[in-house]
């Protein structure tokens, strides 16, 4: 089972993230992006296997928090899935150039999102 | 007559108002059976194949309402189940097995408890992927019934509020805030609301919004009225 962060800056969406990957046994932790530092913060507290985030949030941008994650020896082996209700071709080429490990819309559902981690942290004992 | 093939047992320890409520479901034709208190009630569905739902009073001496409940889960029963009580749903505390559907003992029940019992027996909400979200869940319906309930709370108001947002002429926030919205009712497994959401965003985008705002208006009243019901 994996450790997964929800970066979300809808407390709804969190729970909506959370429960199904909570309910197949995984460790969830959510954060509510009031800032960039307060997202690293339970980063390092939490070190996940798997970020879920967003990417249009107010107070943290997405594409800022990948590149931060990405440029942190840190976090070297963290699978990002970010999860938008954007689809536009230039964001998802852009955040795929960001080393992100997957893309999905919010439209595909609970069972989408579910798939989509569980593909990505495999294997986890 | 609706559902002439469907049977569906009443529990209450007040024989009369059994009897009411079985009349106002055999009008809508469903088929009703009675029994006055939960053993009586565990005997009979373990017995008859052909009963489909139970609707029960929750406070009956003995056995009462949620004990039944529990115990027809226990056994492995997984029929549609509503919990009829005059009282406030707080009363019904923090227990890990919820009823289908809990209704207020009042002059509507003739009313909305049979279609409501239809909805339930197709195993459906208007407006959602009921079977989808469930499977995400782990067949977990309690844990789905609390994101229902928090996806009502969050918008049982949203079409007042957003038009308040554009008129006041704030259209950053409202589409903000129908952004959000969108996202949380995809997650969810909403069917109709996230296009009906996008179709206004882009007209809000456009400056050219109008009949937008009726579909979408009426796509969440459709999804918030089901889970109401829940």
């Amino acid at each position: 089972m994996a450790k997964v962060l929800v970066v979300d800056d809808s407390k709804l969406f969190r729970m909506l993230a959370s429960a199904p990957l909570a309910g197949a046994g995984h460790t969830v932790r959510e954060v509510d992006p009031v800032s960039l530092f307060e997202v690293l913060k339970v980063l390092y507290e939490f070190n996940p296997d798997l970020v879920v985030t967003d990417y249009w949030m107010p107070n943290c941008n997405g594409e800022t928090l990948v590149r931060a994650i990405r440029e942190d020896p840190n976090f070297h082996n963290v699978k990002i899935l970010v999860c938008s209700s954007h689809g536009e071709e230039a964001l998802v080429e852009r955040m795929g150039n960001l080393l992100v490990n997957g893309y999905i819309l919010k439209g595909g559902g609970m069972v989408n999102l579910l798939a989509r981690a569980e593909h990505l942290v495999g294997g986890m004992p | 007559m609706d559902e002439p093939s469907i049977t569906v047992l009443v529990v209450d320890d007040h024989r009369l108002t059994a009897e009411i409520t079985g009349m106002a479901l055999e009008a809508s034709g469903f088929q009703v059976v009675i029994e006055e208190d939960g053993p009586s009630a565990l005997a009979r569905v373990a017995a008859d194949a052909s009963i489909r739902a139970v609707v029960s009073d929750l406070n009956m001496p003995g056995m009462d309402g949620l004990a039944l409940l529990e115990t027809l889960r226990r056994q492995g029963a997984t029929l549609p189940f509503v919990l009829l009580t005059g009282q406030d749903e707080t009363a019904l505390g923090s227990g890990q097995t919820r009823p289908d559907a809990v209704m207020t003992k009042d002059g509507a029940v003739e009313e909305t408890l049979p279609p409501l019992l239809r909805r339930l027996l197709r195993g459906g909400l208007p407006g959602l992927d009921l079977a989808s979200a469930l499977r995400a869940l782990n067949q977990d319906r309690d844990i789905l019934k609390t994101l229902l309930q928090a996806f009502r709370e969050e918008y049982l108001d949203a079409p007042a509020e957003l038009l308040a947002l554009r008129e006041a002429g704030d259209s950053a926030q409202c589409l903000a805030r129908l952004h959000s919205l969108k996202g949380a009712a995809g997650m969810l497994g909403a069917t109709r609301l996230p296009q009906a959401a996008a179709d206004l965003e882009r007209a809000i985008q456009a400056r050219a919004d109008g009949p937008q705002w009726e579909a979408f208006t009426s796509s969440l009243r459709e999804l918030l009225d089901g889970i109401k019901e829940i």
